[in-house]
């Protein structure tokens, strides 16, 4: 129970901070994906399913306030997350800083193609609202920005597992690097 | 030598404190003070804004709601953010929002009982009636574009659009008053082919540099 809450919290407070404080930065700041780089580094190195939850959950609390940068964020999301949460199950070891650079990029790769599919429709009903340059500008971003954020994770693998455990999110026995 | 002989004498040195402790203390006390001017400088533009929205509303005899960004999101595709008043505060869906000495930043598209969702005049799903304030008082719709302008189209050709005119809320839709600011024209675009010309705008202000907006309310509906 207390596990539920503490995730809940967590998320909320990550939730805020991406949506408060990182978004109401200047220039190209405001694209950093914190949010997507720490629900994909806990899935991948501390193969936490959480992380592929609180993905899905994000894209919710988008669709429901209406702050979405495209429609059905939910499904993008939530594709993204279960993207994650195979590949650190089946894929890429959990212990390597390469799985984990790898695990973001498939599952940003994923959020990148659903987004694409999505304004693909989007465009055929109201082409105007579409624009591709700046939507793979912001998306190429996006990307080395997050593949920039999961290798500072990743330098502080240590802190979080400790973290992690405090607050009951990890068990002692459960070690994954 | 010297040094650890002072540091073992602190009662010769001329403060009370070694040097070491004294920097130590300034520093922090450094620290409190950079804190203190970021919380004042950020209250002051705070309270800069909030003065200025209060001049605008009792000149112009509007009522508003005043309410605080708790969630956005911006990009060069969307500019979107949250509030944290709604239908309980009076807050319909269409109503103008407005910063600093009136300038129209967005229009609420989405309200639940305690928040709502607004779109800024930027986004590009985001359409306003505008006008033109020269001579004719030309008429448009303002639409976002992408990144920070708006564009001002369905402009005839005959009517004559210069750089620098402002573009205001003409007024034609329901809830959102004529003569709210949008921002001032850049460019124009007048191609002979094309049926309409188009207006380049600037808004007047950037959202991102506000956290408190006004939602503007009719009298009649809020009452």
């Amino acid at each position: 129970m207390s596990r539920i809450f503490v995730a809940f919290l967590a998320f909320f407070f990550l939730f805020v901070f991406q949506t408060s404080f990182i978004h109401a930065l200047p220039g190209w700041l405001m694209l950093l994906p914190v949010f997507f780089a720490v629900s994909v580094y806990f899935t991948q190195h501390h193969s936490l399913a959480i992380g592929a939850i609180w993905l899905s959950a994000y894209g919710i609390m988008l669709d429901l306030l209406h702050i979405n940068h495209v429609p059905l964020e939910f499904i993008s999301y939530s594709a993204a997350g279960l993207v994650a949460l195979v590949l650190s199950r089946r894929l890429f070891s959990n212990r390597s800083l390469w799985g984990v650079l790898a695990c973001g990029a498939v599952s940003s790769g994923t959020l990148f193609l659903f987004h694409v599919l999505i304004l693909f429709v989007v465009q055929l009903r109201a082409p105007e609202h579409v624009a591709w340059n700046t939507f793979l500008n912001e998306s190429l971003v996006i990307f080395l920005s997050l593949l920039l954020l999961l290798f500072l994770l990743f330098q502080f693998a240590g802190s979080f597992r400790t973290i992690l455990i405090k607050s009951f999110l990890l068990s002692k026995k459960h070690e994954t690097f | 030598m010297g040094t650890w002989t002072s540091n073992q004498l602190p009662f010769l040195s001329r403060g009370d404190e070694n040097p070491y402790e004294r920097i130590k203390s300034l520093e922090a006390q450094r620290n409190a003070l950079a804190i203190d001017y970021q919380e004042l400088d950020a209250l002051r533009r705070e309270n800069v804004n909030l003065k200025e929205q209060l001049d605008f509303l009792e000149r112009s005899g509007e009522e508003a709601v005043t309410a605080t960004i708790i969630a956005r999101t911006s990009t060069n595709q969307a500019s979107r953010f949250v509030i944290n008043r709604g239908a309980n505060d009076g807050i319909l869906e269409g109503a103008p929002v407005i910063v600093g000495k009136g300038y129209f930043v967005g229009k609420v598209t989405a309200v639940g009982p305690a928040s709502a969702t607004v779109t800024a005049s930027t986004d590009p799903s985001m359409a306003v009636a505008g006008a033109l304030l020269n001579q004719s008082r030309t008429l448009g719709v303002a639409q976002g574009s992408f990144g920070k302008l708006i564009r001002l189209s369905f402009i005839p050709h005959d009517e004559v659009i210069r750089e620098n005119d402002l573009v205001v809320t003409s007024g034609l839709e329901d809830l959102v008053s004529s003569g709210l600011l949008i921002g001032i024209v850049n460019k124009v675009d007048s191609e002979l082919t094309s049926p309409f010309q188009e207006a380049v705008v600037e808004p007047l202000a950037d959202i991102n540099e506000f956290s408190t907006v006004s939602v503007l309310v009719r009298k009649e509906i809020h009452e």
